[in-house]
């Protein structure tokens, strides 16, 4: 059967290369990168370059880019570690109601600590008004958590903008980059930001390798206790395999993502159009045009997101719901109710999100398989009678 | 061509399994569905991970779907709402109304199935153009007791490839295959997962249990209760009372708080209503009719007169009387091997009124 992956705000396919730069150092070159022996040098050589590399594509110092296990781990060091280092300046963080759990959750547990959390509201784009961050802002806050780029919709934060008002009044401001890296610009100098997420596997590297910014100067607590690893902000051997992984995504992303992404915006801009010409009763979710290149959630009034993807799945195209933790529950994306999308229609949403690996036959593939399964879908459907 | 698809529930057990590896070999485009319907992520584990090795043995796609709230909603408000009235419930019947032959039959169609499958031992036929609901041909195993909520639901959309099977064999095809799936399977409620009813009714349902007076058919106390969720019709162990002869329940009262015991003969009942009836529309019944009636899993069918019918509400006369009549419980009527009615029972009355 044709198989066609449309799901790379999940996870992606790993680039070549990046295999290819990684394979020694399952093998020959296996050292403890702590080690002082040959063996550790080589090792600690290949973290380094690795290190240049992702401080190049986010025009960072390689001295402020810290290896953790993921885009989770860096959410809640960045979170966490900032907060419990800082808690004698105030108790009050600001963040908003459509970031990832990975965001929410380290929050939530931190409210349970005792602090303070304002979750800022979106319009229907999913875009934070600066206002009401300037609202939000008491003389008790000291972190501001915004992510750069939504998940699920793919709407572009103004991150420039929200973190100036956070530096002006001296509040450190934590952005989660793990969807925006790659696929568009994210220069941490040009945003201001003063810690920045990021996740090998989301720019075509390995799993399990993320990566936390921190700006010169900023103090956090370590999250994991241990040998002196990442400047004693994050113990553990480094996963020195993973790390050289990351370090080839990142210099694939700094050469590549610009021509790439183009590519598949058009891609995404012909699917788009492609179910607004074929299908009734639909509706576009995510800004306009701040919004990712490679990211459609389309509703589908009248059916069940689950079911479109189980369909699609059958036809050997791989896509989500918006929200792929709460599968079959009656519990709609947080998301999608953030930004107003009645709970029923917000039922109905496929998150397409393209990338390399697409091509303009897949894109005709899916447009020749989805408008018979939603009809079919709408026919069964107690909700579509009299449509 | 493409090939018809069928859609299987699979629990991780040997029988749903072994139905899907059946429908493969006749030539169906197979799905193996799990459903979540109860519990922590960590719980249901073990059952969803022997499923998905089973779907990886047929190489058949899977997908585990999570129905919990939708179980949580239909079946075991039911259950705790049922013990609350002093029935005593039976779970399964409920959720193969709502949730196997409701919300995954709904489901199974969406994925464009012809057919949901399970590995229930009952059979469902065509007979002069009409789908009807049989016993299975395994008559110690028959399930059909449990599924007469189907007689209103679209039958030829339902297959059971085990009704034409007797379960030792099953067994024996299913190891002799190799299938990776639970040979034992547990007769317990699914959903206490181990709990008794006592823990699952206080944290579950919120209900207090508190004990109360064990009183005779006459009115006179003679001992004391634990609480009376504990208990069902006909009982005798458990009760702690010494009265020279044996004592069983006849009558649970929950809000009074009350057990009420009688005399073994005065448990029999030969009169039995029973509410929200679902019949065949092919097999009209009529005041008169002569039917089998089988007042609970483990019992036989027994020979009743239809003494009354208004199309929701039944009343059954037995030849001989029934020990137990236990509301709460399901009676399914038979003529021969086909299901013809299906209802819940309210009440058994002994033949001179008394009740």
């Amino acid at each position: 059967m044709r198989r066609v992956y449309m799901d790379h705000n999940a996870t992606c396919p790993m680039d070549e290369r990046v295999i290819e730069a990684m394979i020694p150092y399952f093998e020959e070159k296996f050292g403890n990168a702590s080690s002082l022996h040959s063996f550790g040098r080589e090792a600690r050589d290949a973290v380094e370059k690795a290190r240049e590399e992702v401080a190049r594509l986010l025009n960072a110092e390689p001295q402020e880019i810290i290896f953790t296990s993921g885009g989770t781990e860096s959410n809640n060091l960045a979170i966490k570690g900032y907060c419990w280092r800082n808690r004698e300046r105030g108790n009050h963080i600001i963040t908003t109601k459509i970031e990832h759990h990975a965001v929410l959750n380290p929050v939530k547990q931190l409210e349970k600590e005792g602090f303070r959390v304002t979750y800022l509201p979106v319009d229907k784009y999913g875009r934070v008004d600066l206002e009401d961050l300037k609202k939000a802002i008491t003389r008790e806050t000291i972190l501001v958590s915004i992510m750069m780029a939504n998940n699920e919709v793919g709407t572009i934060e103004p991150i420039r903008e929200l973190a100036k008002i956070s530096q002006e009044r001296g509040i450190a401001f934590h952005t989660d980059a793990v969807q925006a890296v790659g696929k568009i610009k994210v220069d941490v100098k040009k945003l201001g930001v003063d810690f920045l997420s990021l996740s090998g596997h989301k720019i075509y590297g390995p799993k399990g390798i993320g990566v936390l910014y921190i700006k010169k100067g900023r103090k956090i607590e370590p999250l994991i206790t241990g040998g002196h690893h990442e400047k004693n902000l994050r113990a553990g051997t480094e996963n020195v395999p993973a790390i050289v992984g990351l370090g080839e995504a990142a210099k694939i992303a700094r050469k590549e993502w610009k021509e790439e992404s183009e590519r598949i915006k058009n891609l995404r801009d012909k699917l788009e159009k492609g179910i607004l010409e074929r299908i009734p009763y639909v509706r576009i979710n995510g800004h306009p045009q701040y919004r990712l290149p490679n990211t459609l959630n389309v509703s589908f009034e009248y059916v069940e997101g689950e079911s479109i993807i189980l369909n699609l799945d059958l036809e050997g195209i791989a896509v989500s719901s918006g929200s792929a933790c709460t599968s079959g529950t009656l519990e709609p994306s947080h998301v999608l109710m953030a930004m107003g999308v009645p709970a029923v229609t917000a039922q109905g949403s496929v998150r397409f999100s393209l990338g390399k690996d697409n091509r303009e036959e897949d894109i005709d593939y899916l447009l020749e398989v989805l408008p018979p399964i939603i009809e079919r879908l709408r026919k069964m459907s107690p909700l579509y009678s009299g449509k | 061509m493409r090939k018809k698809r069928a859609v299987v529930a699979l629990s991780g057990g040997v029988d749903s399994a072994f139905s899907a590896y059946l429908m493969l070999e006749s030539g169906y485009e197979v799905i193996g569905i799990f459903l979540k319907l109860f519990g922590s992520e960590y719980s249901g584990w073990f059952s969803e991970s022997r499923a998905r090795k089973v779907a990886e043995f047929l190489k058949i796609p899977f997908y585990s779907l999570n129905f919990r709230e939708k179980f949580e909603k239909k079946v075991i408000s039911y259950f705790i709402n049922s013990y609350l009235k002093g029935e005593t419930p039976n779970p399964c019947i409920v959720c193969n109304r709502y949730i196997k032959f409701g919300y995954l039959l709904n489901k199974a169609l969406e994925l464009g199935g012809e057919c949901l499958v399970t590995g229930h031992y009952a059979r469902i036929k065509e007979e002069n153009g009409e789908w009807g609901l049989f016993r299975g041909v395994d008559v110690d195993k028959d399930q059909s007791y449990f599924l007469f909520p189907l007689l209103e639901k679209p039958l030829s959309k339902i297959y059971f490839p085990l009704g034409e099977w007797r379960k030792e064999r099953v067994h024996q095809e299913a190891r002799r295959i190799g299938i990776p799936a639970l040979f034992h399977e547990s007769q317990e409620v699914c959903f206490l997962e181990g709990r008794g009813i006592k823990e699952f009714l206080t944290k579950e349902g919120g209900v207090s249990i508190c004990p109360g007076p064990i009183i005779t058919t006459e009115g006179k106390i003679v001992g004391e209760h634990p609480g009376v969720y504990f208990f069902t019709i006909g009982q005798r162990r458990g009760l702690k009372i010494k009265l020279g002869e044996p004592y069983y329940i006849k009558e649970i009262i929950p809000e009074e708080n009350k057990i009420v015991i009688g005399k073994r003969e005065e448990i029999y009942s030969s009169i039995l209503e029973a509410e929200e009836v679902i019949a065949d529309k092919n097999f009209p019944l009529k005041q008169g009719d002569i039917v089998e009636a089988k007042i609970r899993y483990l019992v036989k069918p027994e020979k009743a007169e239809v003494i009354y019918w208004d199309g929701r509400r039944i009343r059954l006369r037995f030849f001989h009387p029934q020990w137990a009549v236990t509301p709460g419980q399901a009676v399914v009527l038979y003529r021969e091997d086909r299901v013809i009615a299906g209802g819940w029972i309210r009440r058994g009355v002994r033949e001179n009124g008394n009740h």
